[in-house]
């Protein structure tokens, strides 16, 4: 068993949207991407996964269109919409300031 | 709001297209899966099928997640409430007697209502077609002093109105006439409206062609024939009588031998002041020669200033009223304080409705209690159906069912009945509406209007969604306490009041049943009695095989009027079949008339109460012999009769009981008098002097007729014969109508008689041709309306009411079918078992009983305005209803009795 962190809740939107900013992925590169990208100790369950993808598609901060991937496989490609982008800022400020909360609290002694 | 947009856009895919985003979905997880399987081959050089089970496993159970990104989707409340309304439709198919009897009964209680409520909308609820027509009123007055109830305006008091008045917009005057229009070979009778130019800015109206006269129209007198009298065509007449020729502006008419020109024509369904007016005639009137009270019969539609009740308006001309004094030359204190004028301000709607408005009401009031009754009834079937399904409903708890999962099954399918129950209701009230527009038994105004608009079908859903939600949770209420699943397995098997709080419910509603059947049967009792006695009231004449012809006379042929009537009556005597013929000039039960003030001539001195004026009615010899009205003393006029009196006349017994007080009235004088209350004088061209009107003689004394409805005593009346030479010209009608004794085996009789006034002059016109029958029952149209609709409400209810009561006693038997084995084996006969069945529902049916008594008491007051020689609280009526309800009830909950006396306990222990 790798050692893996439980995913946050509602950091997986800003983990997805992240993974999105970098250039259109289908649904099982996205979660490859978040283990490669998090050195393969956060791993997304794909019971989440989609359901997230779908969520963020309905708030229009995705979206997605069949299309070829890096091997040939029709896929469904997802990408950031512009709305995306800002939430995707919005969000890492958020987390950028929650964590450094966190690390201030158990930086206390 | 593109956000919205692309949400709504993506919930209506998926709900759409199902098949196709769940086709999408299966293959994304497909490629997700077969994604990690190559993956896996390549990084740890498994074989295929090694790599693809670890990857499945991986991904977990695919079911599971496809329902978690449905969730996602969004439109998962709606899809489960498809799939719910699914099960729902499933098992009532399963269970069809429920669902038709349920179907059915809201069927028709909503039927019922919708159709009167579309009548309702439509007659009474939309504004009237014209400009803010909810500010347009109709000015009259109470006229105490002459014993009017409700009278007209005078010109006097119009002008004094018009210019001192600040709440009203503007008043208007306007009268009625039916006319000849002359044709190429025959005359027409045309329904017109005199009106001034201000009556169209009081109703907000424009021509679709030519224009509206205006006062500089007004140039001449008719005097010397060249100046033609502006006219306005309504645009059906237009149409049909004109091909809606455009040519028409400027042309002339000849209406009553005097030419007119036509101005304009008014929009298409201009209903002012009735549907039927085919020509509005230019009319002003001087003030200079306008009277204080002489004649109150002008009708009169004024607008209200903005933001002005009628209240305001009607207190306001109170107030203004008083300075009239001295304005006209009779308006002087002492007769203005006699005829004691109070202005009236009515709403225009309320008037163009009038009578049939309440009786709207009623019936609509009426067809709600039915509809209540129906949804008890559908209310019991839910609830008895809710008991029996105990089961089924703990299994689906016990397999893991939700409580709100049930909630869903129970509403969706209430709405499923409801909604089937709406269609049906629709239907319903759509035929009925047809056949009644069809056939129009009553006279309403707006009628042919009606129709299921939109109104109707939002009504109809709104209450549909009230029922349906009421039914779901009764549904639900049952199993509120359920959640233990063993009494429930055990087949709910009880001693009575073992659950009384739902005994109660259902108790409530049958007795909630009975008392709206019962209140909604007085009503009908007491309409279908007031109906019988309006019908078998003594009106004075005998209507039966009478036919009627109205016969108009050119005005300009007027000196030879009394000598054409006359002969029409002798040419129509002379047609086979034709057993009695005589004329008068307005029948009985259809309105209008002159009247005039009359004094005894030999009295000086009035009696205390000041005189109202009487109905002067002109006859052919014949026409009381005709009609079967018994002469009661006197000179009875048959044809031939001669007299040498001096202007005979013939009085109505009460007429001459107030003239005389009591005193014999035979040869005595009486004489027509003016508004001021002296005897009227006419400028007599041989002697070229103004001589007073010589007095009428009385010749015979009548039975009083019931001339103006069928529901007031005989009025006042004086009937002039039309004989040479005593008719004075300037009262004598241009218009009689004919009255035929026929032999009712004779055929044409219609026809010969159309003949028999072409032969005597081809310029008379004919009018209608009706039986005398036809105008009586006509008379009663609104009340026969009422009371078959009412009745037939009733008479549903009733059987709706009796098939609950069945259902809930029969229901309450079995379910108590341990108990009774118990008692009838411990010895109870079955006598006593049947008598305490009985009694149980004896005491639900008694208790609503009374209720309904009271709701009857109570809503009888809305009845009493339109009953007829019947009191709203009738004790006979009340007793008979309340007996025939009881009675009923009992019946219906007999049989279940007897099942119940006849139980068997061996068999009844056994029962689960």
């Amino acid at each position: 068993m790798n050692p893996r962190a439980d995913l946050l809740q509602g950091t997986l939107d800003l983990l997805i949207l992240k993974t999105l900013a970098l250039g259109p992925l289908h649904g099982w590169g996205i979660a490859k991407q978040i283990e490669n990208l998090s050195r393969e100790v956060l791993s997304i369950g794909q019971g989440s996964l989609y359901p997230a993808l779908y969520r963020l598609e309905d708030r229009g901060l995705i979206a997605s269109t069949w299309g070829t991937s890096s091997e040939g496989r029709r896929v469904k490609l997802y990408r950031l919409t512009a709305s995306g982008k800002k939430g995707l800022a919005a969000e890492q400020t958020n987390w950028r300031l929650f964590a450094g909360a966190v690390e201030h609290v158990l930086a206390a002694t | 709001m593109r956000l919205i947009l692309h949400r709504l856009r993506r919930r209506l895919r998926a709900l759409l297209f199902r098949e196709a985003v769940d086709c999408e979905m299966r293959e994304e997880l497909r490629i997700h899966i077969e994604s990690e399987t190559e993956y896996l081959m390549k990084t740890r050089g498994v074989s295929r099928g090694e790599a693809s089970r670890l990857a499945r496993i991986a991904f977990g159970g695919v079911d599971r997640f496809e329902e978690d990104i449905r969730d996602a989707r969004g439109v998962r409340p709606l899809e489960e409430f498809i799939r719910d309304t699914k099960l729902a439709v499933r098992t009532l198919r399963r269970n069809p007697a429920f669902a038709g009897v349920a179907v059915l009964t809201l069927g028709i209680g909503l039927g019922a209502v919708t159709g009167i409520f579309s009548i309702i909308n439509r007659v009474l609820l939309q504004p009237l077609p014209y400009t803010d027509a909810d500010r347009l009123v109709e000015v009259r007055h109470r006229a105490p002093g002459l014993g009017l109830n409700e009278t007209g305006l005078s010109l006097g008091t119009f002008f004094h109105y018009r210019t001192h008045s600040r709440m009203l917009e503007g008043l208007a005057l306007y009268s009625e006439s039916v006319l000849n229009l002359a044709g190429q070979e025959s005359a027409e009778r045309i329904h017109i409206t005199n009106a001034g130019p201000e009556l169209f800015d009081v109703l907000g109206v424009q021509p679709v062609l030519g224009r509206l006269y205006a006062e500089r129209d007004w140039t001449g007198s008719n005097m010397d024939g060249r100046w033609k009298i502006p006219i306005l065509l309504s645009y059906e007449f237009w149409q049909q009588r004109f091909g809606g020729d455009s040519a028409i502006i400027g042309r002339v008419l000849t209406i009553n031998d005097t030419p007119r020109e036509v101005f304009g024509v008014l929009p298409e369904g201009f209903p002012f002041p009735r549907k039927e007016t085919q020509v509005w005639r230019m009319d002003m009137r001087d003030e200079a020669y306008a009277d204080f009270a002489a004649f109150l019969d002008y009708a009169a539609v004024g607008r209200l200033r903005e933001g002005v009740t009628t209240t305001m308006a009607a207190a306001e001309l109170d107030r203004i009223l008083p300075s009239i004094e001295g304005v006209f030359r009779d308006a002087t204190a002492e007769r203005i304080a006699e005829v004691g004028l109070k202005p009236l301000v009515l709403p225009l709607k309320e008037v163009v409705v009038g009578e049939t408005g309440k009786a709207l009401w009623i019936l609509f009031g009426g067809m709600t209690f039915l509809l209540l009754v129906a949804c008890a009834n559908v209310a019991n079937l839910f609830l008895v159906r809710s008991e029996n399904r105990a089961r089924e409903v703990a299994v689906r708890t016990a397999l893991g069912a939700p409580r709100s999962a049930l909630a869903r099954l129970f509403l969706a399918e209430s709405l499923v009945v409801s909604t089937l129950g709406a269609l049906l209701g629709l239907a319903l009230a759509g035929a009925g509406l047809r056949i009644l527009v069809r056939f129009s038994p009553v006279e309403l105004p707006r009628l042919e209007e009606v129709r299921l608009d939109a109104w109707a079908f939002g009504f109809t859903a709104a209450i549909m969604l009230l029922v349906a939600v009421t039914f779901g949770s009764l549904s639900l209420l049952r199993h509120t306490r359920s959640s233990t699943l063993a009494p429930a397995m055990k087949g709910g098997r009880g001693l009575a009041g073992a659950d009384s709080r739902r005994r109660l419910v259902l108790d409530t509603i049958v007795a909630a049943q009975v008392a709206l059947t019962l209140a909604l049967l007085v009503g009908s009792a007491l309409m279908v009695q007031s109906y019988f006695r309006l019908t078998e009231v003594d009106r004075g004449y005998n209507a039966h095989d009478v036919l009627t012809v109205e016969v108009g006379v050119p005005y300009r042929k007027a000196a030879q009027h009394q000598q054409l009537y006359q002969d029409v009556a002798d040419r129509m005597q002379r047609i086979p079949g034709v057993m009695a013929v005589g004329a008068v000039s307005v029948l009985p039960l259809t309105g209008g008339g002159e009247e005039h003030l009359l004094r005894a001539a030999d009295r000086n001195v009035q009696p205390d109460r000041v005189n109202a004026p009487v109905a002067f009615r002109f006859f052919v010899p014949g026409y009381f012999q005709t009609m079967q009205t018994e002469v009661v003393e006197g000179i009875s006029f048959a044809p031939g009769d001669r007299t040498t009196l001096e202007h005979p006349v013939l009085v109505s017994e009460t007429l001459a009981r107030r003239l005389f007080s009591g005193e014999r009235a035979i040869g005595r004088q009486v004489r027509r008098l003016d508004s001021e209350g002296e005897p009227v004088s006419l400028f007599d061209p041989a002697t070229r002097k103004v001589v007073p009107l010589p007095p009428y003689t009385i010749a015979g004394v009548v039975r009083d007729v019931r001339d103006a409805s069928l529901r007031a005593r005989g009025g006042e009346a004086m009937y002039i014969p039309v004989i040479a030479p005593h008719v004075e010209r300037s009262i004598m009608p241009t218009e009689m109508s004919f009255v035929l004794r026929t032999d009712p085996a004779a055929p044409g009789v219609a026809a010969a008689a159309r003949r028999a006034v072409s032969d005597v002059d081809p310029t008379l016109s004919v009018a209608r041709i009706r039986t005398m029958e036809a105008i009586v029952t006509a008379s009663t149209a609104t009340e026969r309306f009422l009371a078959i609709l009412l009745l037939i409400g009733g008479g549903a209810a009733l059987l709706m009411g009796s098939v609950g009561i069945y259902g809930i006693a029969a229901y309450n038997v079995r379910r108590r079918t341990h108990e009774i084995g118990v008692r009838v084996a411990l010895g109870a006969a079955p006598v006593e078992v049947m008598r305490m069945v009985l009694r149980e529902s004896a005491v639900v049916v008694l208790c609503g009983a009374f209720a309904g008594l009271a709701i009857a008491v109570a809503g009888s007051r809305a009845l009493h305005a339109i009953l007829f020689e019947v009191s709203p609280t009738n004790p006979a009526v009340l007793a008979g209803v309340t007996a025939l309800m009881v009675g009923i009830a009992l019946a219906a909950s007999l049989v279940p009795a007897q099942r119940a006396a006849s139980t068997d306990p061996v068999q009844a222990l056994r029962t689960d």
